[in-house]
């Protein structure tokens, strides 16, 4: 496995882990969402989702071969932000109408979208300048921007941290 | 535009971004919480008004029963003993063995027959012992009534018992009117107990009977014959008791009522 202490680039792994992450948040938000309609949607675009991905990472690394100078996907995490963003606050609007739990703050799936939220808000962004940062050897240029990046990604694993609780306890 | 220029606009762009997010999260939260809150007390609202219906309607039944007994025992049963007098007056004017005169018997006897089920039905629609004189002297007159050379029925009743409440009277009454009809009727009951007692703030009604007891789920699906029983938790909900089933084809039954004691629903009941 590369790794980046070995001066290897790992930057593929950084492109797989959106593949994965991506299509297991789309399977939660296909078990959350109760209309077929929307259950189709999630099918469609994350379908959709892994066409776009499958030619951004061609189009984003012609020479495939060349894993030293491999980049991350050009377009692919922009729209999942994009996408994301979208689904979260479908999820806020099912949360308000269909009222599914009495106390919201002990709903595993809140948490979790409210780390989505939080984290797709602060790096949604930054998302279209990634492709151009991530590189071997090049430094970010956008400190500030890294910062709030590992903050809301810290937040963001916190809510993860809480829902799982939650979720362990309903469970239990 | 420069680097530090797209720097500072990603950056209030994000930062705008994010405190949109927070305030969207904070804004599902308060307008769920609220709307949880109101659904929750829609449903207390929509409780209460099916107790008040319930209650409503048990009110109306008693007294539709009431104006049947009445229009039994004062129409009916007034025709009806007027019809015997008059066949008397003619029995009087018939030869003594002759064939009309055993018919005017006969007829007598189905006349007083046809009078004691009018009483009867009339005495059971409208328990005038319960109205005069309470739901003891109600009860023993019930347990006196079924009582018989084949079934007996014993009732346990507490020393300090002063539970004085028509309308709960006519509840607990109604009730133990209905288990102990079913241990006879369908169980085939010999044996029955009927025990009042007050435990941890609570009034508990016991019926035991040694019949040979029934499928309650069986039972409760069944239109017609669940009908009694869900008439008992119709009855209970208005207060908010319940009744646990303790039975199972053929062993005794042991039906337990439970009515809270500290409830305001009751408390509005008894006074």
């Amino acid at each position: 496995m590369w790794t980046a202490s070995e001066m290897m680039n790992n930057l593929v792994l950084f492109n797989v882990d959106l593949l994965v992450r991506f299509t297991l948040l789309l399977a939660m938000f296909y078990h959350t969402f109760q209309y077929l309609q929307e259950k189709r949607t999630v099918i469609v675009l994350l379908a959709g989702f892994w066409v776009l991905f499958g030619v951004d990472f061609f189009l984003s690394n012609p020479t495939l071969t060349d894993w030293h100078n491999h980049r991350i996907n050009r377009y692919s995490f922009v729209v999942e932000s994009v996408l994301m963003l979208g689904f979260v606050l479908r999820f806020f609007l099912y949360l308000v109408r269909e009222l599914p739990v009495a106390n919201l703050t002990q709903y595993p799936l809140f948490w979790v979208c409210c780390g989505l939220l939080i984290a797709h808000a602060g790096t949604v962004f930054l998302t279209p300048f990634m492709y151009y940062f991530n590189v071997w050897n090049n430094p970010y240029d956008f400190k500030t921007m890294v910062k709030i990046e590992h903050w809301v990604e810290i937040i963001r694993n916190m809510a993860f941290a809480i829902a799982m609780g939650y979720a362990r306890r309903s469970t239990n | 535009m420069t680097l530090q220029t797209a720097n500072d606009g990603i950056l209030i762009a994000t930062i705008a971004m994010l405190l949109m997010a927070i305030f969207i999260i904070i804004f599902v939260a308060y307008y769920q919480q609220k709307q949880a809150q109101h659904q929750i007390m829609v449903k207390e609202l929509q409780e209460r008004h099916r107790q008040e219906l319930m209650a409503a309607m048990f009110r109306g039944q008693e007294a539709e029963r009431r104006r049947l007994a009445q229009d039994l025992h004062d129409d009916i049963g007034t025709m009806l003993s007027v019809a015997k007098m008059t066949l008397n007056q003619l029995e009087r004017h018939l030869e003594r063995y002759s064939p009309e005169r055993a018919q005017a018997q006969k007829t007598r006897q189905l006349l007083d027959d046809t009078l004691k089920n009018v009483r009867r039905i009339s005495r059971d629609l409208v328990p005038t012992t319960l109205e005069r004189f309470g739901l003891l002297a109600a009860l023993e007159e019930l347990v006196g009534n079924a009582n018989n050379d084949l079934i007996n029925v014993q009732l346990e009743w507490p020393e300090k018992f002063d539970m004085t409440a028509p309308a709960l009277d006519v509840m607990l009454y109604r009730i133990v009117q209905e288990l102990v009809n079913n241990a006879i009727r369908h169980a085939g009951a010999t044996h029955i107990t009927i025990r009042f007692f007050i435990h941890e703030k609570e009034l508990r009604l016991a019926v035991l009977d040694d019949g040979r007891g029934f499928d309650i789920d069986e039972v409760i699906q069944s239109k017609q014959r669940g009908l009694g029983l869900r008439n008992i938790e119709s009855r209970l909900s208005v207060v908010n008791g319940h009744v646990t089933f303790d039975v199972a084809p053929g062993r005794g039954s042991r039906i337990i009522v439970q009515i809270p004691l500290e409830n305001p629903k009751l408390v509005a009941l008894l006074t």
